[in-house]
């Protein structure tokens, strides 16, 4: 479902993602990890076509980013770690936005809404202004809007923050659920015991390089994840 | 199925006009002051539109040049379209906080794009309606009008922002451009902002003999008209002409331009939008320098200044009236006073240079002064990060002060030089000088405090980009409008007093008359203030 190939993005002189070779195949949970400023935002960001890279590319469900992105757009939904949406609509009003881009008829996106609303107990609150939201609500909202069109890739950057501990256990089942129908999901996060019990497969990136990739027992071993973690991203002085 | 540039267009335009807001009783009053506001300033424009068009046909009239009126209208309505949008350019197409969540849908850069120029365009109607349709209400008033002059009217209404809107996005571009490829994003695109302010002030200063040039040249205007305003010339042919090929050419020349700009430009958009973002990276670990501990209120100023050479709008639009100051200040050691005083007071007694000039400078110094108020947007400024200083363990007092006084430091020095510049190439008397700087020193403590009482009455905390704040909150336009008007009808309080009193004397009771004003603010923002801040 996703192939990263040789991908490297630059600022300036300096590389924050050097040279990432990955893949995420379909069904799997890919859990991606690394200390602040190691470049996961900017790997996410160059996958879901928000940033253009130097080199390499990036093939989802086979389509290049770089030649394809409306049809790479259309299979992959994307949860950024803020949730920066328009504060002025209601929530279902953003819904209904998300929904009209992604083409999705009155009927399912009705089912949907109805559906995952009720799951993250957000149902009674569609009609208030987004603005009126705390953090975790508009998480919610940002959550179920990615789900709308049933996306081949869900990819998400820091999702669990800002939410409750009941809408963290939804969301974790949804992306069991979804991987169980053959989708992919590609995550990012710090809480290092949910990528350990979650994932199938684990890349541990350190200033843009991916120095570890596999599955969690390849990554860990005989050792927990975050002991594996604290040692490989040790600085080597 | 609904066209992708629709829902983009129509959500962003609910958004930013916050169409979903339910009113409560609580907002209803507020609600209503906007309209009236709104209601107040549309119909005095309209007013001054009419009364010009109205003046101009008139004149036009006796040379049979009538026709061309509603012409010279469309001109002018698109030169402040394209001033009013420069600014507003920035902030629509580049700094929207949507641009991550839109790049990472199924919707292509042009469409995208094109979304926010419309929504553009949509604020440029206002403009339209409010300058150009009154020229042509007056024309259909004082001459025989056909169906074909209705028609083009109508469609022209529809179609006069579309040059502007993207010339003025052309030039924003191009300053985003600039400013992408440099380290000193912020500070390239104060500078060229500047450039572009100055240009167009020159431009507006100019509007005046363009209408004498205009009158004077009647027999090249056709020739203008149709070989190089070839947009106003086919409306032109359509209006007066009746001819409709020339109305569908008008038309159809003016969408396509529109969209062939948004499919040109789309291609580096989201390249020019990321750039804009990046900030200048610290190339060698381990510099870090650490500053000596400061005064709470010195670390406060500090704060200010920091945040506002951090937004260019804010600067553009606070700093400008110093800018002209100083400009004048500069300009009186280079060109001939009396070549000054003529031009200002249409005479050429020398004698009476003296006793003129300095009504004249105390009104300059008022007027540039009362433009750049930085306190009126500064606590709405502080938006999501307000919780910083709320939760600071420092006296609300002493946030306030510190944006009145930093408003004081951005104006008062350059005030104070300015002064000291016309008081040795003008000969000023030192008295004046003195009166001068006391008025001068007044007026600075004035404009931060008006300002923090008004943006504390009405914030604007939750907007989308900082534009928002500084050039269409409720709180900037207060800030500088109501003072103006105070200003405007000052000459005429001093034309009626100048016989019983001297300027000096009368700037004097004016000093009172501020000192007083001060200290009531003063006293209000640290009781009605304090309390309001914390409410936030």
């Amino acid at each position: 479902m996703l192939k990263i190939e040789n991908l490297t993005k630059k600022y300036g002189d300096k590389s924050a993602i050097d040279n990432l070779n990955l893949e995420v195949q379909d069904g799997e949970i890919f859990g991606f990890i690394g200390h602040n400023g190691a470049g996961k935002t900017t790997t996410i960001k160059c996958m879901v076509g928000i940033l253009e890279f130097d080199n390499g590319n990036i093939y989802i469900n086979g389509n290049s980013i770089k030649d394809e992105p409306l049809k790479c757009k259309k299979d992959i939904a994307y949860i950024p770690d803020n949730p920066d949406i328009y504060e002025n609509l209601t929530g279902i009003s953003y819904l209904n936005f998300v929904a009209d881009i992604f083409e999705i008829d009155k009927k399912t996106r009705e089912e949907r809404i109805n559906k995952y609303a009720e799951a993250f107990e957000i149902k009674n609150e569609l009609q208030d202004l987004i603005s009126s939201y705390s953090h975790g609500m508009k998480q919610k909202l940002v959550i179920i809007s990615a789900l709308i069109h049933t996306p081949k890739l869900l990819i998400l950057d820091e999702p669990f923050v800002g939410l409750d501990p009941k809408a963290s256990f939804t969301l974790k089942e949804i992306m069991k659920e979804m991987t169980k129908e053959g989708a992919a999901i590609f995550f990012s996060s710090h809480v290092l015991e949910v990528v350990e019990k979650l994932c199938d497969k684990i890349g541990i990136i350190k200033e843009g390089k991916l120095i570890t990739y596999g599955t969690v027992e390849e990554v860990k071993g005989n050792e927990s994840l975050e002991e594996v973690f604290l040692e490989l991203i040790k600085d080597e002085k | 199925m609904k066209s992708k540039l629709w829902i983009l267009f129509k959500n962003i335009t609910v958004n930013n006009y916050k169409f979903n807001k339910k009113f409560s009783s609580s907002n209803i009053p507020k609600t209503i002051f906007n309209i009236i506001l709104a209601l107040l300033v549309s119909v005095v424009v309209i007013a001054y539109s009419a009364l010009y068009s109205y003046l101009a046909t008139s004149f036009a009239k006796e040379y049979n040049l009538e026709q061309y009126i509603p012409m010279l209208f469309y001109l002018v309505t698109q030169f402040f379209i394209f001033m009013f949008s420069i600014y507003r350019v920035k902030s629509m197409l580049f700094d929207s906080s949507d641009n991550d969540m839109l790049f990472s849908m199924p919707l292509k850069p042009q469409t995208i794009l094109a979304s926010r120029m419309l929504t553009l365009l949509s604020v440029n109607y206002v403009l339209t309606i409010l300058i150009y349709a009154p020229s042509l209400f007056i024309y259909g008033m004082v001459s025989q009008i056909t169906i074909a002059y209705i028609l083009g009217a109508v469609i022209s209404v529809i179609f006069l922002p579309f040059i502007p809107t993207v010339l003025s996005s052309i030039v924003g571009y191009i300053i985003a451009f600039v400013s992408s490829k440099v380290n000193s994003k912020k500070i390239i695109e104060t500078i060229v902002t500047f450039i572009m302010f100055i240009l167009v002030f020159v431009g507006v200063s100019q509007i005046q003999s363009f209408g004498t040039i205009f009158i004077n040249n009647v027999e090249t205007i056709d020739m203008v008209l149709n070989n190089i305003l070839i947009f106003p010339g086919l409306l032109f042919k359509a209006m007066y002409n009746s001819n409709i090929l020339a109305l569908i050419a008008y038309i159809v020349l003016n969408i396509i331009l529109f969209f062939v700009f948004c499919l040109i430009l789309s291609k580096g958009y989201k390249n020019i939008i990321n750039r804009l973002k990046e900030i200048k990276k610290v190339k060698k670990k381990g510099e870090v320098k650490f500053e000596k501990t400061n005064d709470i209120t010195i670390t406060l100023i500090k704060k200010e200044f920091r945040r506002y050479i951090s937004i260019p709008v804010y600067v553009v639009n606070t700093f400008f009236g110093m800018i002209l100051l100083i400009l004048f200040a500069g300009s009186t050691i280079f060109i001939d006073k009396t070549t000054i005083i003529n031009e200002l007071f249409n005479t050429s007694q020398d004698a009476q240079m003296g006793l003129t000039i300095f009504p004249f400078i105390i009104m300059v110094i008022a007027f540039t002064m009362l433009m750049s108020n930085t306190a009126g947007s500064s606590i709405s400024l502080e938006g999501k990060n307000l919780w910083i200083l709320k939760t600071l363990p420092v006296d609300i007092k002493k946030v306030l002060k510190s944006k009145v006084l930093f408003n004081i430091l951005v104006i008062l020095p350059i005030s104070i030089i300015s002064l000291v510049i016309v008081f040795f190439t003008f000969n000023l008397t030192l008295t004046e000088l003195l009166i001068g700087i006391l008025f001068e020193i007044l007026i600075s403590i004035f404009v931060g405090e008006f300002g923090i009482i008004i943006n504390l009455k009405y914030p604007k905390i939750n907007y989308i980009n900082e534009t928002q704040v500084v050039k269409q909150s409720l709180s900037s336009f207060l800030c500088v409008m109501l003072p103006m008007v105070v200003i405007m009808v000052m000459p005429i309080i001093y034309f009626i007093a100048s016989y019983t009193i001297s300027i000096n004397v009368f700037v004097m009771i004016i000093c009172g008359i501020l000192l007083l004003i001060n200290a009531l603010f003063y006293l209000l923002i640290n009781t009605w203030g304090v309390k309001k801040f914390n409410k936030l």
